[in-house]
């Protein structure tokens, strides 16, 4: 048992290995940073610390380099750029594979890699590196290239440099509230302990100053509750910043009144405190995933720059200033920028983001290109047909934004807020008619008591506390939210909608079925040899298949691969149908057929492969919800797809982009919620379009089109659980609710009686919050959900 | 009594003393990263000698591991 645990975490970190491992000297290390540190530390006790070259085994690759080689374009580079001051350069990266402090350490010690690295600093939340080198000694697409090697690829796509003024101002709030809190509450011990007029003169000096410091919480710390309630009014839609916004005046005009009439400092230690957990609150709630990018653009899939073809030369070109007429070369595994006309003879291309197809395709000479594709094997040469602006691919995105329609929704919390206006209002009204016969005098008093007492500051807590911890929670455990209103629009959603490529079957991974006579050893190694040097992606998949089994030996027969149709060698055919001489039976692009002399042995059937676990995941959420599959590709996994789901799910194949999203606004204009699950470019319409959008990851590094929440691939298995837990959260607001009303009416007790002095709102007041804030965290914790630190989750 | 003058006057200037010493602190972004700092300041000196190194890798080793 303790031998399986150490297997499963990471040597130096301890942290769980993840699905790719780094090995050295038979230890396993969870990321390149962790196994460098090591290798440097062990290097480092054998007395040759600089001998030590942390490079070692990695083979150098010039195509890496020129895949930076927008970096050393003077005027491409320019956007990356922080500062340039002669040969001295300062740029901020976006390297996604941070993750854990062996990370920090090796890239702060990347000058000791390379001399012309001066200093590195890293932003751990955002995942950035802000590097200065000097450019003498290295080319910027060299230090791209040195951080490849090293494990972090630099992501030039997500550079954002506007991050955070929101969470300064609201750090400013807070801290003026809290210094206002603590001053105050301090000055106003003497009065807790029963000062009275006999010392005017102290008790008047800590009122003006309590009034003094209580004017920039007022003016700037609680003036985004002000801001929301006057809007609220406006729109004529309650919500729950109204009671607050009047309990706050009510506290601060009754404290100033007090103070005026020389009568201590009332309620000012209540209100800055007030304002000061209020903020917490908001704090606790604005957590968000700075290094997930929820709003990518078209522009973050496709590639900064392309080679252009000018006369003889190339020169790298931005593609915005893509020309339709211009001719540009796409190497292996590039995108496509821009739709464009086929150059050269043959390109493979795989569309499986785009469009949800899953197989490649095969495009030749004069062929339209579509931007978006994945080109496949040699360079190949095209001319651009249009702009990327105008591309099909980028008209279809921008189309997906066309912002979805604002659905006017009113979070559980402003809707209760209507009853709770008005049960305080007609609260008030009768104390106040109760009081005309005791003590009219007081009355003003007894209903300014009313309003404070009834400051929903606890519920106010509730949801950040509940929600903001769940969303912590689930976090943790590879669901990202995008912000805490997503888990109650997941509460309403009542019908699931998956796609199939790359979501339900798991992305470059294809199972291989034979049909047919048995294969004998000698038609096996035919097979072997005939595929050795193929080409074409599904003879590639038989060769692997076949290496499991048999080793590699050299034979003098050769094999002729005729693009596109199949494999000839010795009377061996392998292919199409069509080459292979049969009649076209029952047409299936994803099956190749093995045939000798003519004569059929038996078929090769491409099926993708499920996702892990699958049939449980499906099997649990079955009762819940309302299923429906949207596939972009051919219906040939159909009936693979009937055995797992329930007989009540809606299929649909061969949807274009466009049709998905079509098919989930149909879906909502029944009255359904919808909850999309997707990954590709080709869900991107229709995870904007439903209600939620999950977009899946395979690593989180990968691009991910514009979504509500993104799940990690892996953990899709566990997804209703997630949904479960997620529905739970409305029991747990519930109790938290429960709990922060029945202060509120102790407090109302004390207030329609006439005995709510200063001293017993601030005890209660901070009180209820402490209680529902610990509540709320007790609540969300209690649940165990998968994946567990260890044990089942890394198979 | 009197004292209590001093000692109010005293409080409010302490406490205003750590509200700027907060906000400057925000202003620079000094909570922007609440992890990193936690790492970098297990670093050995950059500068020292490779002999010096040597006498402590032992203690960097578990200092890194977090």
């Amino acid at each position: 048992m303790q031998n399986q645990t150490e297997e499963k975490t990471c040597y130096h970190c301890h942290d769980v290995l993840p699905n790719t491992v780094f090995y050295a000297d038979e230890h396993a290390f969870c990321c390149n940073g962790c196994k460098q540190v090591y290798q440097l530390l062990s290097a480092h006790s054998l007395g040759s610390y600089y001998e030590q070259d942390a490079r070692a085994g990695i083979r150098p690759n010039a195509v890496l380099q020129e895949n930076f080689a927008v970096l050393d374009d003077e005027e491409l580079r320019k956007k990356y750029i922080d500062f340039q001051e002669g040969s001295i350069v300062k740029i901020t990266l976006h390297l996604p594979q941070i993750h854990c402090a062996s990370c920090i350490f090796l890239l702060e010690h990347l000058h000791r890699l390379n001399e012309g690295i001066l200093r590195s600093t890293i932003h751990f939340p955002k995942k950035t590196a802000t590097i200065t080198i000097n450019l003498e000694q290295i080319k910027l697409s060299e230090l791209a290239v040195l951080l490849t090697k090293i494990g972090y690829e630099p992501d030039f796509k997500v550079i954002d440099k506007s991050t955070g003024t929101f969470n300064k101002r609201l750090l400013f709030q807070l801290g003026i509230a809290g210094f206002a809190f603590g001053s105050i509450m301090l000055w106003s011990f003497p009065e807790y302990l029963g000062i009275d007029h006999t010392y005017s003169g102290i008790r008047n000096l800590s009122s003006y100053l309590s009034f003094a410091v209580s004017i920039p919480v007022l003016l700037f710390s609680a003036q985004d509750y002000f801001k929301s309630a006057m809007a609220g009014i406006r729109l004529r839609s309650l919500n729950l910043d109204i009671p607050i916004a009047i309990g706050i005046l009510a506290l601060y005009i009754r404290s100033c009144v007090a103070i005026f009439n020389q009568e201590g400092p009332g309620y000012m230690d209540s209100f800055a405190a007030f304002i000061f957990f209020l903020l917490i609150g908001k704090w606790f709630q604005g957590k968000t995933y700075q290094w997930l990018s929820f709003e990518r653009d078209f522009r973050s899939y496709f590639p900064v720059a392309v080679i252009k073809k000018m006369g003889d030369h190339t020169v790298l070109c931005s593609i915005d200033e893509l020309q339709v007429g211009d001719e540009i070369l796409i190497r292996n595994e590039e995108i496509i920028p821009c739709d464009c006309i086929l150059l050269s003879d043959k390109a493979t291309l795989d569309y499986s983001f785009v469009s949800g197809e899953a197989d490649w395709i095969e495009k030749k000479k004069g062929d339209l290109l579509y931007a978006g594709g994945k080109s496949m094997g040699e360079t190949v040469r095209l001319v651009v047909s249009k702009t990327t602006e105008r591309s099909i691919l980028t008209q279809l995105w921008n189309d997906g934004h066309s912002k979805k329609t604002e659905l006017f929704f009113q979070t559980r919390q402003d809707r209760i807020s209507k009853y709770f206006i008005a049960a305080v209002i007609g609260l008030a009204l009768a104390a106040s008619i109760a009081w005309i016969w005791i003590d009219p005098v007081q009355i003003p008093e007894i209903v300014t008591a009313i309003l404070i007492v009834a400051c929903p500051c606890a519920l106010a807590l509730s949801v950040p506390f509940v929600y903001g911890n769940m969303l912590r929670i689930l976090g943790k455990k590879g669901f990202y939210l995008r912000n805490t209103a997503i888990i109650e629009r997941i509460q309403q959603c009542n019908y699931l909608v998956f796609d199939k490529t790359g979501t339900l079957t798991e992305q470059d991974h294809k199972q291989i079925h034979y049909n047919g006579k048995a294969l004998t050893k000698s038609d096996k190694e035919t097979l072997f040899q005939m595929t050795k040097h193929a080409v074409h992606p599904y003879a590639k998949a038989i060769h692997v298949l076949l290496s499991e089994s048999m080793t590699d030996f050299e034979s003098d027969q050769q094999a002729i691969e005729i693009t596109g149709k199949g494999i000839s060698m010795n009377g061996f055919q392998l292919g199409s149908a069509a080459f292979v001489g049969l009649k076209e039976q029952n047409t299936d692009e994803s099956a190749v057929y093995f045939a000798r002399e003519g004569e059929l042995v038996g078929t090769f059937l491409f099926q993708s492969k499920l996702r892990h676990q699958l049939k449980e995941l499906i099997r649990n959420l079955g009762p819940t919800y309302s299923l429906a599959v949207v596939s972009g590709d051919k219906p040939k996994d159909l009936d693979l797809l009937r055995t797992i789901f329930p007989s009540g799910t809606e299929f649909r194949f061969e949807q274009q982009p466009l049709q998905k999203k079509e098919f989930i606004q149909g879906l909502q204009a029944k009255g359904n919620y919808t909850l999309m699950i997707g990954d590709g470019l080709n869900d991107a319409g229709a995870l904007n379009e439903a209600f939620v959008g999950i977009a899946l990851s395979e690593d989180l590094v990968r691009f991910t089109p514009a979504s509500d929440a993104i799940l990690k691939a892996e953990n899709l298995k566990y997804l209703d659980s997630y949904l479960h837990y997620i529905r739970n959260g409305k029991r747990f607001l519930r109790i938290c609710f429960a709990f922060s009303l029945c202060y509120n009416l102790t407090g109302i007790g004390f207030a329609v009686s006439g005995q709510l002095t200063p001293f017993v709102a601030t005890i209660l007041m901070p009180l209820s919050s402490i209680t529902v804030v610990s509540l709320a965290t007790f609540l969300t914790l209690r649940r165990e959900l998968p994946p567990h630190k260890t044990g089942s989750a890394s198979e | 009594m009197g004292m209590i003058y001093i000692m109010l006057i005293v409080s409010l200037c302490l406490a205003v003393f750590f509200l700027v010493i907060f906000l400057w602190a925000a202003r620079t972004g000094q909570y922007d990263d609440d992890y990193s700092p936690s790492v970098r300041i297990l670093y050995e000196d950059d500068q020292t000698t490779n002999e010096t190194n040597q006498n402590n890798d032992g203690n960097t080793n578990s200092k890194v591991r977090q």
